[in-house]
């Protein structure tokens, strides 16, 4: 006997899956609203996972992007770290680094380059009549190009002389330009923020989103060319590059160590600053996709319980309205595992379709947000086929009692059903 | 094929019998009520008989026939279809019987009414595994036999009584089983209609077939080469007619 021959002949129902399956579709038809409702309890729940797995897949691959494209091995020195839980008294007890604890990072072994910045509040930004409101405003060092791999495509950085005397340059991202300048060369123009006089000495390449936010958005003056006012606001925090991507950790220790002791934090005190990694930021990020699934995963359990409690309905119903079909195929020679199987695949059927329409609809509101929001959707097949595979597995659960209901009854009261 | 008939004596003696009923009891239970269908049952029944069975209603003729149909096991006694035992076999054992030596012919047709003509004498073959080309080409050469070639794809609804009954023929004899069971086929047929289907069962019969009838109709019964009588579940003649 053939293999194909020896399973036709144990299985034979698996030879009569157009059958079943035409069944299942012949009961769609014929109960059309419960049916329908049925089918939409799985479209919703395969809709859900199909959808949500391409917005959040999408967010993945950008924010993967993005991250990377924050410098390969970028570590951000900064007040708190993303998402840390302080008190309030914590909160204000917290202070920026000082240039003394820049400069002892600066001096360590692995540390490349530090890039120290100050975050500057400017209400008004103006060339002539053209205003700007919005530009992030760094006072750092001529180090934030290598530390950011971000380099000037016009006239030139700033330069140890610059930050030294604290002098009114400025160099412009190029949002920054394009809104003050339109078309003119913005080299040696000047500026006003919030009335101070900066002459422009350089423009930076432009780097794009991050986040959904520009940024480009942004004039780098000289550390200390804009005294800050309020000290609420007095944060000096830093960027800083590694020797190499291989030594981030032990370099994250170093700078530890070294800023701990800076501040003389004793052995049991907790880091009152953080060091924070590509890792750190991917880790948050997790987090918040790892949320996002959970969500996604009740709607779609609550839509795929209501369609299988409506799945195994129908199909209690369609086994009792059967059951002298079911007894005649029964004289004919059916085994039990044979209507089983008859009714697992109709139940299948239903469920399948809805998986089906599930996965277009989440397909296409997938398609939607790619094509008309920020969020770079990209659908998932592993996702899809868990779907699909996911409505199968409701429609062979939920019908499993019907089914077995069918394949248990007696052939001669079945035959004789009215 | 011509039969030489024999004495019913004889019959049940052979060895080569197709069927053997040995003191088949069928108790039915009701709460505390015990109902016996068949009181004690035996007889023979050799390839290529025409047997008719007779009696008033609840003397237990369907009973015996899903006896003999292995839709049912006997509360007591033993039944021998073709050497095997049926009567301890388990479900399984019963539906590849059924599948494969039973015909069953019913007076409600009990046709699949969403199925065509062809798919509905196909569904025997689809149990049996057998692929789809083969089984198609069976199925055909058995709507051919009852005179449907040109039917095949209509759905019950779409067909007379008669015709109907001829699917349900060919269904039962698409896999070529050794016996044709039909429990009061002519039941729900006129007159015209039902001598129809008796020339079709004389047409099989001198084929080689064999069938056993239930009827209460004493010309249906006569188309028939043995009676078996049956009253209060027992047999009370079983007479071999010459004719
Ligand atoms: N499933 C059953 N449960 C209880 N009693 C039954 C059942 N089937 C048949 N009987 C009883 O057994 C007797 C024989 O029935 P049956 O074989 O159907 O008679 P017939 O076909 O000759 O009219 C009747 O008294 C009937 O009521
Ligand atoms: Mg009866």
């Amino acid at each position: 006997m053939t293999l194909a021959r020896r399973i036709a002949v144990r299985w034979p129902v698996l030879f009569a899956m157009r059958e079943a399956v035409g069944m299942g579709l012949a009961a769609i038809q014929a109960y059309k609203l419960r049916a329908g409702l049925t089918i939409l309890g799985v479209v919703m729940g395969i809709m859900t996972v199909t959808g949500m797995s391409a917005i959040v897949a999408g967010l993945n691959a950008s924010m993967a992007r993005q991250i990377e494209s924050l410098g390969s091995s970028v570590l951000l020195l900064r007040p708190f770290a993303p998402g840390e839980h302080v008190t309030d008294e914590e909160w204000r007890k917290r202070k920026g680094l000082s240039m003394d604890e820049v400069q002892a990072i600066a001096a360590l072994p692995l540390v490349r380059a530090i890039s120290p910045m100050e975050l500057i509040r400017v209400e008004m930004i103006k060339y002539g009549n053209q205003k700007v409101q919005d530009a992030t405003i760094l006072g750092t060092t001529g180090a934030y190009e290598t530390v950011h791999d971000a380099f000037v495509q016009k006239g030139r950085f700033l330069s140890d002389v610059d930050v030294d005397r604290a002098s009114p340059v400025a160099v412009l991202g190029t949002d920054v330009v394009d809104a003050l300048f339109a078309g003119l060369d913005p080299i040696d123009k000047e500026i006003f923020l919030d009335g101070r006089r900066f002459r422009v000495i350089g423009v930076m390449e432009r780097k794009g989103k991050f986040l959904f936010q520009s940024r480009d958005n942004i004039i780098l003056i000289p550390r200390g060319a804009i005294q800050r006012r309020d000290q609420r606001f007095n944060f000096l925090i830093a960027d800083v590059k590694p020797l190499s991507p291989l030594v981030i950790d032990k370099s994250v220790d170093q700078i530890r160590e070294a800023v701990r002791r800076k501040r003389k934090l004793r052995y049991s005190d907790p880091d009152n600053f953080a060091v924070v990694t590509q890792d750190t930021l991917t880790d948050l990020y997790r987090q918040i996709t790892g949320g996002i699934y959970m969500v996604m995963i009740a709607i779609s359990s609550i839509g795929l319980v209501v369609g299988g409690v409506g799945v195994m309905n129908i199909m209690l119903v369609s086994v009792t309205e059967r059951t002298r079909e079911i007894g005649v195929r029964k004289a004919l020679g059916a085994k039990k595992r044979d209507i089983l199987w008859q009714f697992l695949t109709e139940a299948m059927t239903l469920t399948g379709t809805g998986g089906l329409l599930g996965i277009a609809i989440g397909g296409g509101v997938a398609w939607l947000v790619n094509k008309f929001s920020p969020f770079p959707a990209v659908i998932q097949t592993s996702w899809v086929l868990v779907a699909f595979g996911t409505a199968l597995a409701v429609g062979l659960f939920f019908g499993l009692w019907p089914a077995a209901k069918a394949a248990r009854l007696d052939p001669i009261e079945a035959l004789r059903y009215e | 094929m011509s039969v030489a008939p024999v004495p019913p004596s004889t019959t049940a003696q052979t060895d080569g019998a197709l069927i053997r009923a040995e003191d088949l009891w069928r108790t039915y239970v009701m709460g505390a009520e015990e109902i016996h269908a068949l009181r004690g049952v035996s007889f023979t029944i050799a390839p290529n008989e025409y047997v008719a069975v007779m009696g008033p209603s609840g003397s237990g003729k369907s009973t015996l026939m899903n006896l003999i149909g292995c839709l049912d096991t006997p509360s007591r006694g033993r039944y021998v279809l073709r050497g095997k035992v049926v009567s301890e076999m388990n479900d399984d054992e019963l539906a590849a019987i059924r599948n494969r030596e039973i015909g069953f012919v019913f007076q409600t047709f009990n046709l699949l009414p969403r199925a065509t003509a062809l798919h509905n004498v196909e569904l025997p073959l689809v149990y049996a595994g057998i692929p789809k080309e083969e089984r198609l080409a069976q199925a055909r050469r058995a709507l051919e036999m009852v005179d449907l070639a040109d039917r095949m794809s209509h759905k019950p609804n779409e067909l007379s009584g008669g015709q109907r009954q001829r699917v349900a023929v060919a269904r039962a004899l698409v896999m070529g089983p050794a016996i044709l069971l039909a429990d009061e086929p002519t039941g729900n047929l006129d007159t015209v209609t039902g001598e129809e289907i008796m020339g079709l069962f004389e047409r099989l019969h001198a084929g080689g077939n064999t069938i056993i009838l239930v009827t209460h109709e004493k010309d249906i019964a006569d188309h028939a080469h043995r009676t078996i009588h049956i009253r209060d579940g027992k047999i009370e003649s079983d007479e071999e007619r010459r004719r």
